[in-house]
């Protein structure tokens, strides 16, 4: 979920009349609802809201985009056509340096807006929200806004060697180097792991070498500085995608449509061959027709002679066309509509729709819709809009036989009679500490080793975490050392997987069923464990012999392994006092070990 | 010993009765007014019922009556408030047995318990010390009375602390018995004053408080020892004050009348001798009476034996002590299954009614069937590093025309009719290990391996863990149990995903439920499914379902819809169990104590449901 705030009565200014005086917070919670929203909070201002969007809702969240939601559900306004004009005024030219760095940018230009500090508010809070969300804290896509005006075209988008970079960034008053600017600027501090392991950062400049900006991380002072006084905009976004960075684009500049900007598109031209062949620009523009296969888009993507050279003239914000079978609508949710009613919910739903036949609807998607992969997702609009309430609940009729797996019920059999036994069954956890599986029952961590003898974590946010657990009875001595204050005998135990690593596996390894006990008591012996394992084994039928063991963690002598029919299943003893003490335990205690997959494979032979 | 010829058979009971306090109240005859107490059956079974403490009480207060003649209720009364601990003090009866014994009588109201609430004063860690040793502010001013001057450094080689020095500073300035000035070093530095000089230490009343011997009731103390107290209360650790209660026992009226005719029994030797529990002798007495009896019916002309005359045929010669069966017994622990194993038996049987059958799956899962297999891309939040168990391991990918699938579907969408995310897929990132971070994993390789099942419907659940990768606190674990069912059937519609629910909700006992849209990468529509907690007063999430997308059904072929829905079987305990604490259940943090005493958690009965109001037509039907 991602959350955005809303001030409520800018929202219902949008709304216009009569909304904007009659419209209350609970007729927009009850459309939220609806649309599958929530208000999470409202401030104490009492104005603003914490509303949670979905995280497919990007263009919900600014508040334009929020009140054009809002609008076309309360039946306001159809959807608005947008547009970028076609211009080969501005041109962005991108370098072969930024192969490996930041390869890509889209960009565009908004003319004609009269913003107000608040609209600027508006601006930065939208574009921040992308960064955190969509954009991956500016790792998957940045986006740079600056005054038209301190432009002199065309602009260069190349990569530098970070020793050579210097200029004012935002929020400085003098000149700072690459350098200083990550260790040293606000912003830079933050985002500086994103350039971390390059020699080269990547800058826009303009034809007058001026720096506008090094992405991800800022602006410059002098061109990347948006005031109210500023009409006209050059927005950038960077990254490795250009779908996604395409996706971010139209999202701000309708915005700034919203705002009654004029849109123009940029010329970007990726004339470098080697630029294109490593970074995949051939594939990325064949997904990127592909995704937009309802437009004719000739004219936005130019090939050079060069084959690997490419002009786009984005971005592109007109909507696309589909259609719509009413068919599939009752196939999804179960409810007959006709194509009109099709177009009435639609509309609701910001689509410009018509009936095409009595079983068709023609529609449009608008271009900040970035959640319309298939029929399924126009569909799910309908019912939003339809209601869900409305749906009915019924019980499908298919006749199938219900059943549960054989060693889940072995498993209950078993539970249930350690708990006859006086047993109480506990639950740890599957990721545990190497030095509670291995090194306190004394098997030396050099002795073992990943993948061969355990399955490893990478990193964890806790470092008593960092594998998953080859035995269970640790993890109960742990629950035993936690519970010394409560009164004896301690009698517990755990049903439960192990993972051991299995190079045959896809997944390298295997899940076990494990089975343990233990018996914490004064004037415990080997025998107090046997006597168990014996009413275990006698229960299944099973027959099994006893072989002396020496293990580092039970008493020699006083431990054995379970062998039935040739294989052994796992093992018994007492457990060895510097074991004990090792996991701060004073009470003599016997343990018992078996592997439950096998005893119940064992079991069916 | 007149009386009490047999004695009560408890080990206490056997150990007091050597005792010669209590030898001599029973030989000794009880000074009561001689008129006949006629025979009184409720006093009687009452005084049957006693438990052995009770009695010991009630013996303790026949040796009160003896005390005083003639003896009033007030006059007893007295002696109890004044006597009575240290008459049970010398019978080694412990507070433990004496509130047992209290509560005992006065639920049958021969007592009466009031509870006196009442300040202690005792010494801390500090006052003992200086008890002992003096006051720091004595030994100092003696100490300036010496030196006439000293350094803050001198005074710390005194063996003063930094905190006793401060206080002391400021007492002196109070009490004007030195000056305190900074040396040219800046060290603080104290200089005797006259006042300081013929300060006398025996008069210092806080001394003399702390030598009081404690712990010492507040009331006990005078107007100014109170004084001295709250100033010393300032002080770290020199002075505790509790509050504490002790229970205020005098007999009622019913409880004298009682009194006096257990003493008259007493006196007479007339009370019955009791047992707790029978023995194996006692057991031989009732079958040595049945043996004569028979023996009588088949050979009639044998004459009894000596010692059973008639009257003891039906009756042997004890008697069990009747119990208070209302009063409260000490706790027994059994041996007890998980409560998250009675809740997924639970979740077991509801899925199993309706028809499901149980999957498997590992933990460790390829970020491939994590993931990838059902459409989530794979820049999708869910896969980050910070939320995700990584193994920095590889894994295999299932076979390559799969493999080629997924990736069409994930860049353009494949054949599923959808225009698929437009970005390139990475196979290494599909092959890397993790830890599942949903049972989707399993549902989806249940999936890739039925394919479209040939058409016929399936249903399959399965309830496993998943991981997160979180630090630990009280309310949030790295694991959790998830559950999930899907179903798969032509003709299959978001009606039928509703119903499912509703169904499922009415087998957990939730039947007020609402449905909510909402977002899954692999499923459209999604819907969150709410029911409405009466003990709550909200709304509450539990279920989380949808319809698969086209584009994660299409790579395995499948044609059928596929509706699902899955939901976290802590959040389910934590309603059932109103435990909040996870720590406490699962890990090695649960507490055993929880664990001995936990109520067991029990599916809610079926209130009303779309199967429960067909069913119940069709028995109407079979009754007619």
């Amino acid at each position: 979920m991602v959350t955005i705030d809303i001030s409520f009565k800018r929202l219902k200014s949008l709304l216009g009349e009569p909304f904007a005086s009659t419209f209350c917070l609970s007729d927009l919670e009850a459309i939220l609802f609806q649309i599958g929203f929530e208000i999470d909070d409202v401030l104490d201002d009492g104005d603003t809201l914490k509303i949670e969007i979905t995280p497919d809702r990007l263009d919900a969240a600014s508040l334009y985009g929020f009140a054009r939601v809002i609008k076309a559900y309360l039946g306001l306004s159809t959807s608005t056509e947008y547009r970028a004009f076609e211009t080969s005024e501005y041109k962005v030219i991108v370098d072969e340096s930024l192969t490996h760095i930041r390869p890509f940018t889209v960009c565009a230009v908004v003319k004609g807006l009269n913003l107000h500090e608040i609209d600027l508010i508006e601006i930065i809070a939208v574009q921040e929200k992308l960064h955190a969300t969509f954009g991956k804290q500016r790792k998957k896509c940045a986006i740079g806004i600056y005054p038209l005006t301190k432009i002199s075209w065309p602009i260069l988008y190349l990569a530098k060697p970070k020793d050579k970079i210097e200029f004012t960034p935002l929020g400085a008053e003098s000149q700072m180097s690459a350098a200083q600017i990550l260790s040293e600027h606000k912003t830079g501090k933050v985002y500086a792991h994103l350039l971390e392991n390059h020699t080269s950062y990547p800058l826009f400049i303009d034809a007058q070498e001026q720096v506008l900006s090094m992405p991800p991380i800022l602006n410059s002072a002098h061109c990347g500085k948006v005031t109210i006084a500023d009409s006209d905009l050059f927005i950038e976004c960077s990254g490795f995608d250009l779908f996604a960075l395409h996706t971010v684009l139209k999202q701000i500049v309708c915005m700034l449509c919203d705002m009654g900007g004029t849109a123009y598109s940029v010329e970007v031209d990726y004339q470098s061959y080697e630029l294109s062949k490593k970074s995949d620009l051939t594939k990325h523009i064949s997904l990127f027709k592909s995704s937009l296969h309802s437009l004719d888009i000739s004219q936005h993507i130019q090939k050079s002679d060069d084959l690997e050279s490419y002009t786009l003239q984005l971005p592109i914000l007109r909507n696309e066309r589909r259609t719509l079978y009413t068919n599939a609508v009752y196939d999804l949710i179960g409810i007959r509509l006709n194509a009109h009613e099709v177009c009435h919910y639609l509309e609701r739903m910001q689509y410009k729709a018509t009936p095409l036949f009595e079983d068709t609807v023609e529609l449009y998607v608008p271009p900040f819709r970035a959640d319309i992969w298939h029929d399924v997702d126009v569909i799910d609009d309908v019912l939003r809009a339809y209601t869900l309430a409305k749906i009915m609940p019924v019980l499908p009729q298919l006749a199938t036989t219900g059943d549960l797996l054989g060693i889940n019920r072995f498993e209950a059999q078993l539970t249930d009679a350690l708990a006859q036994l006086g047993f109480i069954e506990v639950k740890t956890l599957g990721v545990t500490d190497k030095l509670d599986q291995f090194e306190k029952l004394g098997i030396s961590l050099d002795s073992v080793s990943p993948m061969v003898d355990y399955m490893p974590l990478g990193s964890t946010a806790e470092s008593s975490i960092n594998m998953l657990r080859v035995r269970l009875f640790p993890e109960l001595l742990k629950l035993l050392m936690n519970n010394r204050s409560v009164s004896l005998p301690h009698t517990i135990f755990e049903i439960g997987h192990i993972i051991l690593p299995d190079s045959t596996c896809d997944v390298q390894s295997k899940n076990v069923s494990h089975f343990s006990f233990i018996k914490s008591a004064e004037n415990l012996t080997f025998t107090d464990a046997k006597q168990i394992v014996e009413y275990i084994f006698d229960l299944f039928g099973l027959e099994r012999s006893y072989e002396p063991i020496s293990v580092s963690y039970l008493t020699q002598g006083r431990s054995a392994q379970i062998v039935v029919k040739g294989v052994v299943v796992g093992y018994l003893g007492e457990i060895s006092p510097q074991v004990l003490v090792s996991f701060g335990l004073e009470v003599p205690s016997v343990l018992c070990e078996l592997d439950l997959s096998l005893v119940y494979t064992l079991l069916q032979k | 010993m007149a009386g009490r010829k047999k004695v009560p058979s408890s080990d206490l009971a056997i150990n007091l009765q050597s005792h010669p306090t209590y030898q001599h109240s029973l030989a000794h005859n009880i000074n009561l007014e001689k008129n006949n107490i006629p025979l009184n059956p409720e006093f009687d079974s009452l005084i049957l019922a006693l438990h052995d403490y009770e009695r010991i009480l009630l013996d303790i207060f026949v040796e009160f009556s003896e005390r005083k003649s003639p003896l009033t209720l007030d006059s007893l009364n007295k002696h109890i408030e004044l006597e009575l601990d240290s008459l049970l003090c010398t019978r080694n009866f412990d507070s433990v047995m004496a509130s047992r014994a209290y509560q005992w009588l006065s639920n049958k109201n021969i007592i009466l318990v009031s509870y006196h609430k009442y300040q202690v004063v005792s010494l801390g860690v500090n006052g003992q010390t200086y008890a002992k040793k003096s006051l720091p502010e004595i030994r100092m001013i003696t100490e300036l009375q010496n030196a006439k001057r000293l350094a803050q450094s001198q005074l710390l080689n005194l063996g003063f602390n930094q905190q006793e020095i401060g206080v002391c500073l400021g007492l002196f300035k109070k009490l004007g018995l030195a000056t305190v000035s900074k040396s040219e070093s800046g060290e603080v530095t104290l200089e005797i004053s006259l006042a300081g000089k013929s300060f006398s230490p025996q008069t210092y009343l806080q001394q003399q408080f702390l030598e009081l011997s404690f712990p010492l009731q507040l009331d006990s103390l005078t107007e100014s020892q109170k004084q001295v107290l709250e100033e010393l209360k300032k002080r770290q650790d020199i002075v505790i004050l509790e509050t504490k209660q002790e229970p205020k026992i005098s007999l009622t009226d019913f409880g004298f009348k009682l009194l006096q005719y257990y003493a008259k029994k007493l006196e007479s030797g007339a009370l019955v001798q009791y047992k707790n529990s029978l023995t194996k002798e006692d057991i031989r007495q009732y079958a040595l009476i049945a043996k004569q009896t028979v023996q009588q019916f088949h050979q009639p002309h044998l004459p009894l034996q000596q010692n059973v005359t008639s009257s003891h045929m039906q009756t042997p010669s004890f008697v069990l002590r009747p119990f208070d069966v209302t009063s409260r017994v000490p706790s027994v622990f059994a041996g007890r299954i998980h409560p998250m194993t009675a809740i997924m038996r639970m979740i077991r049987d509801i899925f199993v009614e309706m028809g499901f059958s149980e999957m498997q799956g590992p933990w460790v899962e390829t970020a491939f069937w994590c993931m990838d297999s059902m459409w989530i891309p794979q820049d999708h939040p869910a896969r980050d590093v910070q939320d995700t168990f990584y193994l920095n391991q590889i894994g295999l990918l299932p076979n390559a025309k799969l493999v080629s699938q997924i990736k069409d579907v994930h860049e353009t969408g494949g054949k599923s009719g959808s225009k698929g995310y437009s970005y390139i897929w990475n196979p290494q990132k599909a092959a890397e290990l993790i830890l599942r971070t949903h049972t989707t994993a399993t549902t989806f390789r249940t999936l890739a391996k039925v394919g479209n099942n040939e058409g016929k419907p399936l249903k399959k659940f399965y309830i496993g863990k998943v991981f997160r990768n979180e630090a630990i606190d009280a309310t949030h674990l790295p694991e959790f149990y998830q559950v999930e069912g899907f179903i798969m059937g032509e003709g299959l519609h978001l009606g039928h995903l509703l119903g499912v629910i509703k169904e499922f909700y009415a087998k957990l006992g939730f039947t007020n439920i609402k449905f909510k849209p909402t977002y899954n990468p692999y499923t459209e529509p999604s819907i969150e499914a709410y029911y409405y907690d009466e003990r709550r007063k909200k709304w509450m999430e539990l279920i989380n379902s949808g319809i698969f997308r086209p584009e994660s059904l299409a790579p395995y072929g499948i044609t059928q819809p596929v509706i699902a829905w899955g939901l976290g079987l802590e959040r389910l305990a934590m309603l059932m169990l109103e435990q909040n604490k996870l720590k406490d259940i699962i890990g090695t943090s649960t507490d055993l104590k929880w664990m001995r005493t936990y109520k067991v958690p029990r599916r809610n009965e079926l209130k009303s449901s779309l199967n429960a109001s067909q069913n119940n037509h069709a028995d109407f039907e079979v009754q007619n």
